[in-house]
């Protein structure tokens, strides 16, 4: 009787995608690993790279991020400053969040002028989300895309509006995340629709949506860990990074209710909430970390092994 | 206070109905036999019971299912519109008829030849007859064999009459339930069909004898009509019927017409409360059960009933695949009646769609053969993207329409209606949500035993539509797992094909009575893998479309 040997790794390899920079800048590239995270086998040529948040609108920081990042809000290009030069993000998103009917209703006019600041007071990548009301994206995405004199990353595309943003994106040679609410038939459907438009594959990052830790995190672990073993196993459609916000886990009650006396000091708390949801995602396997305390960026960087 | 309501006349029919105060207009047509479509049974959703009222009436005028003009013209929904006072006319309006279906369908049996071994062998005076039935759910169809000899008498066909009470089962069980009489109603409407298709029969036979026996094979819900018991469980958890198997009866006991009343009536045993003795005679007729390859089995309807094994096992499984491939849920639907598309194809470069029409006159919608290759031929020509939207291809062939942007499949000067045949994006996501239902049924059936869709040898597709459907547009589409076009059979109708071998031969009544306890129900809403093999359905092809491309390349546009 003859027994099957157990394959020594994966068929496949995921894409690499590189995050451009402006001039002086380092691009970022993540993804071209042949095997999963915290396993000493295979090649893992690129590590995650963390990069931080900025955010328009009105911003409510909990306490752990108000005495942080509170100087900086509602100016994005000095934030941008701050989080690429001081904190060390290698990475800005830049949400415009601002431009929501519900969060002050920012014109799109006024929302790619801050990506044009941004793009100019940094040199780091750039990945630009909208503002999450689909009429008002589907005018802001396109107006970015030109905005944009370098190439970013626009997020996000998914069922609805993907022509519209992979369209975009196509015509001003930027990059897009593709977006699927936890769920891997999901992402990969989304991914084979891009496909289907002619969207090349090495500028595709996955958003899973995650969950902060405690309100959904363990559903993002198994859903990333799952789009990793398809697309190592050769699914081509999920071979693509993997970007984690850790912004949920500032929602948590427990990141920021300071009226809990026996919970610890509220600061550190919420960071650290940030930071475990961060290490998590790490550990199932993402490639991309967003995250909102400026401390997180180093020691989640320093997490980021491979 | 009003007159006294008076009477109620139908109109083209001509027959008066005394007018019962509170009572709806639908209802009075039921009470007069008068034909009159109602695909929801009177709970106002479908729209379809539109009639002309001359007279003083109330309600009936549902903003929703019609426009200001046809309110203004006099148009209401029968199921909510009531006699004030006086005489009142009532017209049908022609799309609320319900169509005759002429169309005789048979059924294949494949389960191989075997000598005549009839039921019972009474020594009567006159030649001894039997009767196999397939008691559909919107049709009934018969045939009369010589019980000497095995020989087919005659065939027929009716409209199950029990389609005034609701197009749908459920919609039937809630209508037992919630009318007065309404299960006694809906039981002497089964039964005055019945008998009405056996005295045609009788009528058409060259031979005349006397009827000793009637196999009958239908779903859960009408067998248990039939035998006079109430359906209402199943349609509650756990969703188990009252009986699964019903120990044959004299005529005279369920109440049948003297001509079948000493005759010992069979009834196909149930499998389950949504797989019933219709699905046990289509496993007879296509004698999976007896071949040691494994075999799947489609019936595909409302409820998409799949079975997957071979002699040794079998599972089975009912998935709510929905009604978009009988015309329901699907704007331009309709059933398979003349003056409905029954193909389609589109015309890459151009996007127009070419078309052929049952009964060849101009069409008035689609029916689910039509309906498929619609989506089929949308998606090959670029119109609609993977997840059934439509593309910036074929946009000269839509316009927006009250449920949004809306292909024009038949421009109104051709049409038979006056109006575009239009089919939306709503109308493709309810084809997406009935097949990727349909497909992860038998998905979920593999998973179940663990086995790979290689090792299905033979696909069933049981079924009317089952027998027109364009097999190249259905694995266009994914309807049914990637499995290599050749190892496909269409059975036709193999409920009735079942119940005439049963009664030609009585092993294989036995093997149906066995096959009742010899095959496992699966019961998918407890089965936690089912709604991802869903998920994963709803995309042209499939989520999986590597699997479809590389079997099925040839034949598909993947």
């Amino acid at each position: 009787m003859s027994v099957a040997l157990p394959i020594p790794g994966f068929p496949g390899r995921i894409f690499a995608v590189t995050l451009p920079a402006g001039p002086g800048g380092t691009p970022v590239t993540v993804g071209g690993q042949n095997a999963l995270p915290l396993l000493p086998e295979g090649e893992h040529p690129n590590a995650p790279a963390v990069g931080m948040e900025v955010r328009t609108g009105p911003l409510e920081l909990p306490p752990a991020l108000a005495g942080t990042i509170g100087p900086f809000a509602g100016n994005p290009a000095a934030m941008a400053r701050k989080c690429a030069g001081d904190w060390g993000a290698r990475f800005l998103f830049l949400s415009l969040a601002g431009c929501h009917p519900d969060a002050g209703g920012q014109s799109v006019s006024f929302g790619a002028a801050v990506v044009r600041e941004v793009l100019s007071a940094t040199p780091a990548p750039v990945i630009v989300g909208g503002c999450g009301d689909e009429e008002v994206d589907a005018l802001l995405f396109p107006a970015v895309a030109e905005a944009a004199l370098r190439p970013v990353f626009l997020s996000y595309a998914e069922e609805k509006n993907y022509r519209l943003v992979a369209g975009a994106a196509l015509a001003y040679g930027h990059g897009v995340v593709s977006w699927s609410p936890i769920d891997i038939n999901m992402a990969k459907q989304m991914n084979l629709l891009l496909a289907d438009l002619g969207f090349p594959p090495d500028r595709v990052l996955i958003d899973p949506l995650t969950g902060g830790l405690g309100y959904g995190m363990e559903y993002t672990f198994s859903i990333i860990e799952r789009i990793r073993l398809a697309g190592l196993s050769g699914d081509a459609a999920l071979a693509r990074p993997v970007l984690c916000h850790l912004g949920d886990a500032w929602k948590a009650r427990e990141a920021t209710d300071a009226s809990e006396g026996t919970w610890g000091d509220v600061d550190a708390r919420g960071r650290r909430w940030e930071e475990t949801t961060g290490l998590a995602c790490l550990a199932a396997g993402a490639d991309l970390l967003v995250c909102r305390h400026p401390s997180n960026v180093a020691r989640l960087s320093g997490a980021a092994w491979r | 206070m009003a007159d006294e309501t008076g009477s109620i006349r139908f109109h083209p029919d001509g027959v008066d109905v005394p007018g019962i105060p509170g009572e709806s207009l639908l209802a009075h047509a039921l009470r007069g036999g008068i034909p009159l479509l109602s695909p929801c049974g009177g709970e106002s959703r479908c729209g379809k019971c539109r009639v002309l009222v001359v007279g003083k009436t109330q309600g009936g005028e549902d903003p929703g299912a019609l426009t200001r003009a046809e309110i203004a013209a006099g148009i209401r929904l029968a199921c909510r519109c009531f006699p004030s006072s006086g005489d009142i006319s009532v017209t049908i309006l022609p799309g609320s008829r319900p169509a005759r279906l002429t169309a005789y369908l048979d059924g294949k049996d494949l389960a191989g030849d075997e000598p005549f071994l009839p039921l019972s062998r009474a020594a009567l005076g006159s030649v001894p007859l039997g009767v196999a039935l397939d008691l559909g759910t919107s049709t009934l169809a018969g045939t009369l064999v010589d019980l000497s000899d095995g020989s087919v008498l005659s065939r027929a066909t009716a409209d199950n009459p029990q389609m005034a009470c609701g197009e749908d089962l459920i919609s039937r069980v809630v209508f037992a339930e919630e009318t007065t009489g309404g299960f006694e109603l809906l039981r002497g409407r089964l039964l005055s069909g019945v008998d009405g298709l056996v005295r045609r029969l009788l009528e058409a036979s060259p031979v005349p004898g006397e009827v000793t026996d009637v196999v009958a094979a239908g779903n859960t819900v009408i067998s248990h009509f039939l035998y006079g018991i109430s359906p209402s469980p199943i349609r509650r958890p756990p969703y188990h019927p009252v009986r699964k198997e019903y120990p044959a009866v004299p005529g005279e006991t369920l109440g049948t017409a003297p001509a079948t009343a000493r005759a010992m009536w069979r009834i196909f045993p149930s499998l389950g409360g949504f797989v019933g003795g219709d699905v046990v005679a289509g496993i007879l007729a296509s004698g999976m059960h007896r071949r040691e390859e494994v075999s799947l089995l489609f019936d595909v309807g409302t409820n998409g009933e799949v079975v997957l094994g071979n002699r040794d096992w079998r599972i089975t499984c009912s998935s709510s695949a929905g009604p978009a491939f009988e015309g329901g849920e699907v704007g331009c639907g309709m059933r398979a009646y003349p003056g409905a598309i029954e193909s389609v194809r589109i015309e890459p470069e151009t996007a127009a769609a070419e078309w052929t029409v049952i009964g060849r006159g101009r069409p008035a919608g689609l029916c689910g053969s039509g309906i498929l290759d619609l989506c089929a031929e949308l998606f090959r020509a670029g119109i609609v993207d993977r997840a059934g939207r439509f593309t910036s291809r074929g946009a000269g062939r839509r316009r927006s329409t009250e449920r949004g942007e809306a292909f024009v499949v038949v421009p109104r000067e051709k049409s038979a209606t006056g109006c575009d045949v239009v089919f939306c994006e709503s109308d493709l996501k309810s084809v997406l949500r009935t097949k990727a239902a349909l497909c992860a049924a038998a998905e979920a059936l593999l998973a179940a035993v663990g086995l790979p869709r290689e090792a299905v040898a033979r696909v069933y597709i049981a079924g009317g539509f089952g027998n027109f459907l364009d097999l190249r547009s259905a694995l266009t589409i994914g309807l049914f797992p990637p499995i290599s076009l050749a190892r496909f059979a269409p059975l036709g109708n193999a409920s009735l094909a079942g119940a005439l071998g049963a009664l030609r031969n009585r092993r294989r009544w036995k093997e149906a009575l066995s096959l009742a306890s010899g095959t496992l129900y699966h019961d998918l809403s407890s089965d936690h893998g089912f709604m991802e093999l869903y998920q994963r359905g709803l995309f042209l092809p499939h989520t999986d479309e590597e699997s479809y491309r590389s079997v099925l390349a040839a034949e598909i546009r993947a």
